[in-house]
């Protein structure tokens, strides 16, 4: 195993060297051409009995000079060249494929990727390191991942023995000051069994554990699903308006869909003030919105998706309605927009890629 | 009617034997996944409550032995494991119906007290209580002889209470029963009180006044005797 500079240097040295051996015959041409040609010549001449020719002494040197120079030159720029060109882009060639693996890794799918091996000390050093790095990494994001998944299933059945327990004491001859306090302890258990559902869901979203996607009719599938709103509604209306020309097949898992939708519905349901107001579903070519009535101003769009945000608590239920849409968006590659027009209400959602069929 | 709970936590089980114990059932536990095979193996119930997660094993695997011993059981599965996935394999296995935990007790007793009923076929499809007749293939509602038009939502607050009728039921119980999937998005349950309202002046319009008791607002109890 070699260090990187050794090796490069090194292989410069070979290939100049070759380049050099290469070249002597030209140096050879050339001192015979110019330098050596008067002495041939003064040789040649007095051998026959000649007269001695005119000599070009300076003339030869100056022109030898300069080709030996540019001879030499050109010599040193093509070994640098080479070696540059092809045999150090050979030898980086581990570095850039272990560039590309890290580039590719995803933390949430792969596996650690295999790297090439290498003999230079420093591009095995830096693959060791990765290696292990990656490795720490996904060990981390797995315990975390199961972390939060336990988490919620343990805490499952304590609320699950609470709410029982619950109903049990329910069924007690109990007078009105027990009965409220029982009351306020079902909303309680209730309440804490919603947040622990709704994290479980976020942390699957975020696990990739939605892997089932088919192609939807958007149109259709919210038509399916109107009626299952009735018992919310108390007087208020919902419309779908159907703005599309054609109708046209989203990609999702149907299981996220029917989330996504059912939390923007409820959460415009549950905001309209106004007892007799209309909640529009809006459906256009690769969107759809969903709006309501606002007796209040703009909703702040910088928050409006954080977890359990701080704020006006009227506005959300337990604070992970909105962060849920917005995972699932994510999750889809589609967008989710907010926006406040004509004193409503407005969430958007744009699909990336609809088919129209 | 006899009943096997196949349930690892003992407390949640013990209050499902309690509940249930005002019906003339006969409760059996079993809390591991060795007894409860164990007991499938020897005993015939009619009803079983399987947990899904059991200590020493899958209770997919109990599912089996109950369908291969005595297909005639009913099995409702009883998980924490709220996936899609388990759901499907369950069903798939044999099983009659799925709840996911948290429940409330009066959601798993209608539950079973349907299983039973679809089971027994010598059992009618009309359930009565006092002059109120439910026909629960058709849906219709009567009171002696006149139909009740009741919305979709109040037919199932009435079925619900109607086989609860021993039993005070909370808001929240009513609420998850009828919300379903949507019930992680509603955090009040104000909802169920308009419902219940207007099936009161349904009923009361047709001649049942005071069959629905309301305790303080977050109780209701079906009062109609047989």
């Amino acid at each position: 195993m070699k260090s990187l500079l050794n090796k490069s240097l090194s292989q410069f040295l070979v290939c100049a060297v070759i380049i050099l051996f290469l070249s002597a015959p030209l140096f050879y041409l050339l001192t015979k051409y110019f330098y050596a040609e008067d002495l041939i010549n003064v040789i040649e001449a007095t051998r026959h009995g000649n007269q001695i020719p005119a000599l070009d002494l300076e003339e030869d040197i100056a022109i030898g000079m300069t080709i030996q120079l540019l001879l030499i030159f050109a010599v040193l720029s093509c070994s640098l060249f080479i070696t540059l060109r092809f045999i150090t882009r050979k030898l980086w060639k581990p570095f850039d494929e272990t560039l590309q693996r890290t580039e590719h890794f995803n933390l949430a799918q792969d596996d650690i990727p295999q790297f090439p091996k290498t003999k230079i000390k420093e591009f095995d050093r830096l693959n060791q390191s990765l290696k292990k790095l990656m490795k720490r990494d996904k060990s981390t994001y797995r315990i975390q991942k199961e972390f939060a998944e336990n988490a919620s299933h343990e805490l499952q059945t304590p609320i699950a023995i609470t709410r029982s327990k619950l109903d049990l004491l329910m069924q007690e001859q109990l007078n009105e000051r027990q009965m409220h306090l029982v009351s306020s302890l079902y909303d309680l258990n209730t309440r804490m069994e919603h947040l622990n559902r709704n994290l479980l869901l976020l942390a699957k979203i975020e696990n990739a554990q939605y892997t089932k996607m088919e192609f939807i009719e958007l149109g259709d599938f919210i038509q399916n699903s109107l009626a299952s709103y009735d018992m919310f509604l108390h007087g208020l209306s919902l419309t779908l308006i159907d703005g599309r020309v054609k109708k046209s097949l989203i990609r999702a898992n149907t299981v996220l869909l029917s989330c996504l939708l059912n939390n923007l519905i409820i959460n415009a349901i549950r905001h309209t003030v106004a007892s007799n107001g209309e909640i529009r579903i809006n459906l256009e070519e690769g969107r759809i919105s969903i709006s309501n009535e606002s007796d209040d101003g703009p909703l702040d769009e910088c928050i409006l998706f954080q977890r359990f945000r701080s704020g006006d608590s009227k506005l959300v239920g337990n604070g992970l309605g909105l962060a849920i849409v917005k995972a699932i968006c994510d999750y889809h590659d589609w967008k989710i927009q907010y926006s406040f027009l004509n004193r409503r209400h407005v969430f958007t959602v744009i699909f990336n890629k609809a088919v129209i069929i | 009617m006899k009943i096997l709970i196949i349930e690892d936590q003992r407390e949640l089980s013990d209050s499902i034997v309690s509940f249930l114990s005002k019906e003339d059932y006969f409760c059996e536990q079993a809390f591991t996944f060795s007894e409860a095979l164990m007991k499938v193996d020897i005993y015939e119930y009619d009803c079983v409550l399987l947990d899904l997660m059991l200590p020493g094993g899958t209770g997919l695997d109990v599912l089996r032995k109950i369908k291969e011993r005595s297909p005639q059981t009913g099995v409702i599965i009883v998980s924490a494991k709220d996936s899609v996935e388990d759901k499907v394999a369950g069903l798939k296995i044999g099983a009659d119906d799925y709840l996911a935990k948290p429940f409330h007790l009066p959601e798993l007793s209608m539950r079973i007290f349907a299983l039973l009923r679809r089971k027994d076929f010598s059992n009618s499809n009309i359930l009565r209580s006092g002059p109120l007749e439910i026909d629960l293939l058709s849906k219709q509602v009567s009171v002696g002889e006149k139909r009740t038009d009741l919305t979709k939502t109040e037919y199932e607050l009435l079925l619900f209470l109607i086989e609860n009728r021993k039993r005070v039921v909370s808001k929240s119980a009513l609420a998850e029963h009828l919300s379903g999937d949507m019930a992680d998005m509603m955090d009040d349950f104000n909802f169920v009180y308009a419902h219940i309202k207007n099936l009161k002046a349904k009923l009361a319009d047709a001649g049942l006044t005071d069959c629905i008791k309301t305790y303080y607002g977050t109780g209701y109890k079906w009062g109609l005797e047989e």
